[in-house]
């Protein structure tokens, strides 16, 4: 009998700790990790990042202050109209100077000395830059001195800059409701050549010279948000990656809006795909796409697939609520087991709360699962293709989804990219796990 | 090399035959509403005993159902520059009884992968067996179906198998998909995604919309419909009509990773770098090779790349391109030289900006290029209008000229042919 | 490879003729004579690259890559390039985004598999001194690149391009009024597809798609420029500079 029984499940012990592993940590709402300003201090300095082979990456980065220096550089979060003040500290080897661009803003420098395209800080020195963050959005922050080096060595990060009116229980991306959201996740996005970094810590900059390295650039690692996968799913600053403090784990709920800030920070351009739904692009290079000033995102597109160009930013919103898939995702309303209502008192087809599309509700699950031994299952299937709900799995099998959430991939589509180092799984990729209402975020 | 695949192939099916590694538990099982026989075809009419039908209607039928039966394992193609290159896919045993499938399955594969052709409003089931890969006995991979970019997906049918259940060798796993949205898209394997992408899973996948069912003589804003005109979103004007269709799937192959994969070698992933670039699974000059092409010795006689890429049209005619890239390395552009491209969709979805009310139609956002840059995973719907174009031959073909080329066999790549008459 | 060359292409007398035919209404044109020959760049660091460029036979000044802005001005709807070929292979000229005014007639020839193909996207121009005539009729306004249309992964990294310049409006960029302009004309060589130019090529002697360039050029220099105070050519060419030829049909 081919019929799959399906049970409510007991939580094995496994899962009570991966839960601990996987949903712990960082701030009681989802918003990007990031230190306030407008005041910054940085330091350029080296150190090493760790990348899922084993490796570990001699790199070049920004510390806040005299902190430990990570990759990225520390996000900054201010605010439209804010007069932001970076002070930067060069203790870059290799008689390296240092210095800071800002796409986007207009700048004035202090200090330093003059160099090709900023003023830089000299080794040892400092250079001070002033700019106001005249408009909201996401924009890059990187090295103005011999950029094609010290960028990829890893000298870059992101800002944020709030909306003028930005309110944290109600936030948005830009003045214009049409730029609401309920979660938002940085997506910072970046590669790196472990040639280049290996040749430079140990012999420094100057022996690039007799190879090509920096124009057949040819990168091995991939990231989001300075991790590697499987890494970009750990919790945010965990202690064994200290140097690389931030995650890209974009959780959400039926029916939430999440917003997606992708930035190219590396040299090459990349195809991010999220599995799930289609995203809609609200703005670049911060800059909201409307046809006038107060007519909202009225020139916005959707994508299934955002091409991140290096250098740019883009601001898109993804919504997901199963709406037309023609079963009902929460299982059998006629089963005990499974029995859930869909109440829909505003008229606009969904669950007041849950998000569930009524139009589906009571429809039956479409096709009979294959045996579990002619299935091979991942660490993030739940058991039930049901939303919310656990089923037996053979032993050691998934215990990475402990609420039942419905799991898609978020990765660069150069499949390529996904890659740490010739060993696959890897690189520029992350997952979305769409929890079940009432179960826990971060 | 040739010889002592043969006799591993021989020795492999031989193996696979006999049921030496296929799990006593693994069954073919084909699910599809309507189908009476097993074969992934709804019957509209009951059958008779001998098997043909008969002329009582199947109650079961519906003809808002379509299935499709794939088979998932490995196979060889033909290189613009005569060699044959190894390579994993999915090949089409839509029609075979269930009891054949895994025998008719092997060696199927076909690049591109079976082009997939729905309508607005189908409810879809995908019968996905994974039938072994006959040369390397060795690998017992499972496989899924990604329908990329599906709005509004569920994990179970998404095809990742990280987040998801992958089917293993001898069985079969159903998708189903209740289409709502037309445009173009496109579908591959996703277990070891750069590995099984490399090697070739990728299809077309594109769904009709719901205007093209409209009562001839509805006015679209202006815009008469008539039955038989086609479209290629709900744009309610007309403006993206069209008269004839290609789907071109921008891809390439790296030589040394699939060479290292038919003589069971490590994977060369970090040194990743496509030498045969191509438009449905060919290089020029095979892209203008209407119909299949003669498949390589080593796939056993069967064929393995039956989508051409010759355009023709007559002067005055509108081509829809429903343009994917699904390589697995880099971005390509494709120019149109001399017939000016006008883009309508953009990653299934119609270029417009959202309505205000939900009734005006929102910003016009379609745009006229020459040229359209994808990576991988992306997909757009561009109009070549011939009105103004004087009869002749006219190229698609890649910007990136280094890629004008198979391998080192110049004059070839990422090129094909526009015939106007 | 075997190539067979069918005949040596379009004469300059014949193509004008055959245009004049064609044309359907009076029009104003805009016509240009340039030379396709050989050349030396110089980079930073010293290293010579031999090109094959375009030059503008009026103007004087030889083979440049890029090579002549090629600018039709507001009224002229006709653009027609007299070409004379002073390299060893044959070449051609297309536009990207115009239409040409002709049936384009590719050159195609027979491979050793018997398989016909195409060499090059519209009749060629033959080489060692041939005549060709090129010309794009209902020219749409706005900023476009001419570039060689036969064995392009070969040709055009040569430095077989140049940029057009078509206005509707003088002052105007689609619409736009702008007050200066500046061209960015970027591209790149990859040394190891630039082989000495005295030598006939059947085909491109190194394999394209290992494509690895070397440098980055802004309108055909790196930086720094060879001229400090050039670092941004702006490629104009003076009202009285050039003689504007129109012919009406």
């Amino acid at each position: 009998m081919r019929l799959r029984s399906i049970h409510a499940a007991k939580l094995p012990m496994v899962l009570s700790v991966a839960l601990c592993l996987i949903l712990w940590g960082g701030p009681a709402w989802a918003m990007i990790d990031g230190i306030p300003g407008p005041s910054f201090s940085l330091t350029a300095t080296e150190g090493h990042i760790s990348t899922p082979d084993g490796g570990s990456v001699y790199f070049w980065g920004y510390a806040d202050g005299d902190g430990l220096v990570q990759y990225p550089g520390p996000t900054f979060i201010v605010n439209q109209g804010d007069e932001v003040t970076v002070t930067l500290t060069n203790q870059l080897p290799y008689d390296q100077n240092a210095s800071i661009l800002f796409p986007g803003h207009v700048v004035s420098t202090q200090g330093g000395t003059p160099g090709l395209i900023t003023d830089e800080a000299p080794p040892g020195g400092t250079v001070t830059y002033t700019f106001t963050a005249t408009h909201a959005g996401t924009y890059l922050y990187h090295s103005g001195t011999h950029p094609e080096l010290q960028v990829e060595m890893g000298l870059l990060g992101a800002i944020i800059v709030r909306p003028a009116g930005y309110n944290a229980s109600y936030p948005r991306a830009y003045q214009h409701p049409d730029a609401r959201y309920d979660q938002e996740y940085l997506f910072l996005l970046s590669e790196m050549d472990p040639r280049l970094h290996l040749l430079v810590e140990f012999m420094g900059p100057d022996a690039l010279e007799s190879t090509n390295y920096l124009t057949d650039y040819f990168p091995n690692y991939w990231f989001i948000n300075g991790r590697c996968a499987p890494d970009t799913m750990l919790m945010p600053g965990v202690e064994w990656l200290p140097t690389q403090p931030y995650d890209s784990m974009p959780m959400m709920r039926p029916g939430e809006r999440l917003l997606l800030r992708i930035a190219g920070a590396g040299r090459d351009v990349h195809p991010f795909h999220h599995h799930g739904n289609h995203s809609r692009v609200i703005a670049r290079n911060g800059r909201l796409l409307q046809s006038g000033p107060g007519t909202g995102a009225d020139l916005s597109y959707e994508v299934f697939t955002v091409q991140s160009v290096p250098g740019e930013t883009v601001d898109a919103i993804f919504e997901w609520t199963g709406q037309g898939m023609g079963w009902d995702i929460y299982g059998d309303p006629a089963d005990p087991d499974y029995a859930h209502m869909c109440m829909d008192t505003n008229g606009d087809g969904f669950d007041d709360n849950t998000y569930e599309w009524c139009a589906d509700h009571g429809k039956p699950f479409p096709v009979l699962l294959p045996h579990d031994l002619d299935l091979t299952f991942g660490g993030f299937w739940s058991g039930s293709p049901f939303l919310g709900r656990l089923e037996a799995l053979p032993p050691g099998e998934g215990g990475l989804n402990p609420y039942g959430g419905f799991v898609y991939m978020w990765h660069s589509h150069t499949e390529k990219e996904m890659v740490n180092y010739d060993i696959f799984p890897g690189g520029m990729m992350t997952m979305l796990i769409i929890e079940p209402p009432g179960a826990p975020m971060h | 090399m040739k010889q002592l695949s043969r006799y591993a192939a021989l020795l492999a099916m031989a193996f696979l035959l006999l049921g030496g590694s296929v799990p006593a538990i693994a069954q073919i099982l084909v699910q599809c509403p309507g189908d009476l026989n097993g074969d992934s075809i709804p019957d509209p009419f009951l059958l008779l005993p001998n098997g043909n039908p008969s002329n009582k209607p199947n109650p079961e039928y519906d003809p808002g159902v379509k299935c499709m039966h794939l088979s998932a394992g490995d196979g060889y193609i033909s290189m613009a520059d005569g060699r044959s290159m190894y390579m994993f896919g999915f090949g089409d045993v839509t029609g075979i009884p269930e009891d054949r499938v895994m025998e008719e399955g092997m060696m199927s594969a076909a690049f591109p992968a079976p082009t997939i052709v729905l309508d607005e409003g189908d409810r879809f089931y995908l019968n996905l067996t994974n039938v072994g890969m006959v040369m390397r006995p060795d690998l017992f991979d499972p496989h899924t179906v990604h329908w990329h970019g599906f709005p509004q997906a569920s994990s179970v049918f998404d095809g990742v198998p990280d987040a998801s259940i992958s089917i293993n060798m001898g069985s079969t796993l159903t998708y189903f998909y209740h289409v709502v949205e037309p445009g173009t898209y496109m579908y591959h394997c996703h277990v070891e995604a750069t590995e099984h992408m490399q090697m070739g899973m990728l299809g077309n996948l594109y769904v009709r919309p719901a205007q093209n069912r409209l009562p001839a003589g509805q006015d679209l804003n202006g815009f008469i419909h008539q039955a038989g005109y086609k479209y290629a979103y709900n744009d309610g004007d007309g403006s993206t009509y069209y008269d004839v269709e290609y789907p071109i799937q921008i891809g390439s192959f790296d030589s040394a990773f699939h060479d290292a994969s038919e003589s069971v070698q490590p994977l060369p992933f970090a040194l990743m770098r496509d030498d045969y670039p191509m438009l449905n699974g060919r290089g020029y000059p095979d892209t203008i090779v209407p119909g299949s092409l003669t498949p390589p010795m080593e796939n056993m006689g069967r064929v393995s790349q039956t989508v051409s890429s010759l355009i023709e049209a007559s002067q005055g005619q509108k081509i829809l391109l429903r343009v994917s890239n699904l390589n697995v390395t880099r971005f390509y552009t494709l120019a149109s030289l001399g017939i000016p491209m006008k883009v309508v969709g953009y990653n299934a979805r119609l270029l417009r900006g959202p309505s205000p009310d939900g009734i005006t139609p929102g910003k016009d956002l379609y745009y006229t290029t020459h040229s359209v840059t994808l990576g991988g995973g992306e997909a757009l719907d561009v109009i070549l209008d011939t009105a103004d174009v004087e009869p002749g031959t006219y190229f698609l073909y890649t910007t990136n000229l280094n890629y004008l080329s198979n391998d080192d066999d110049p004059f070839g790549g990422m090129m094909t042919e526009i015939r106007i008459q | 490879m075997k190539l067979t060359r069918l005949g040596n292409g379009l004469g300059r007398l014949a193509a004008l003729l055959l245009a004049a035919l064609l044309t359907a209404a009076p029009s104003l044109a805009m016509e240009y004579n340039l030379t396709a020959g050989t050349a030396t760049l110089t980079m930073p660091d010293g290293a010579q690259i031999p090109v094959w460029g375009f030059a503008d036979d009026d103007a004087g000044g030889g083979v440049t890559v890029p090579g002549p802005m090629l600018e039709v001005p507001p009224g002229d709807s006709s653009l027609t390039i007299n070409l004379t070929n002073n390299l060893p292979d044959p070449v051609s000229i297309v536009i990207p985004g115009q239409v040409p005014a002709l049936s384009p007639v590719p050159f195609k020839f027979t491979d050793l598999e018997g398989r016909p193909r195409a060499a090059s996207f519209t009749a060629e121009t033959a080489g060692a001194g041939g005549l060709g005539a090129y010309q794009w009729n209902n020219l749409k306004p706005g900023s476009y690149i001419y570039h060689s249309g036969s064995n392009l992964a070969l040709q055009v990294h040569m430095g077989l391009y140049g940029g057009v310049k078509i206005h509707a409006v003088a002052g105007e960029a689609y619409g736009m009024p702008y007050d200066n302009e500046v061209i960015l004309f970027y591209s790149e060589i990859d040394p190891a597809l630039h082989p000495d130019p005295a030598v006939p090529v059947d085909a491109t002697p190194a394999n394209p798609v290992n494509y690895k360039p070397k440098y980055f050029l802004i309108n055909g220099q790196p930086y720094p420029a060879a001229n400090a105070a050039c670092f941004l050519c702006v490629f104009h060419y003076p009202a009285n500079r050039h003689e504007r030829r129109r012919s009406k049909e």
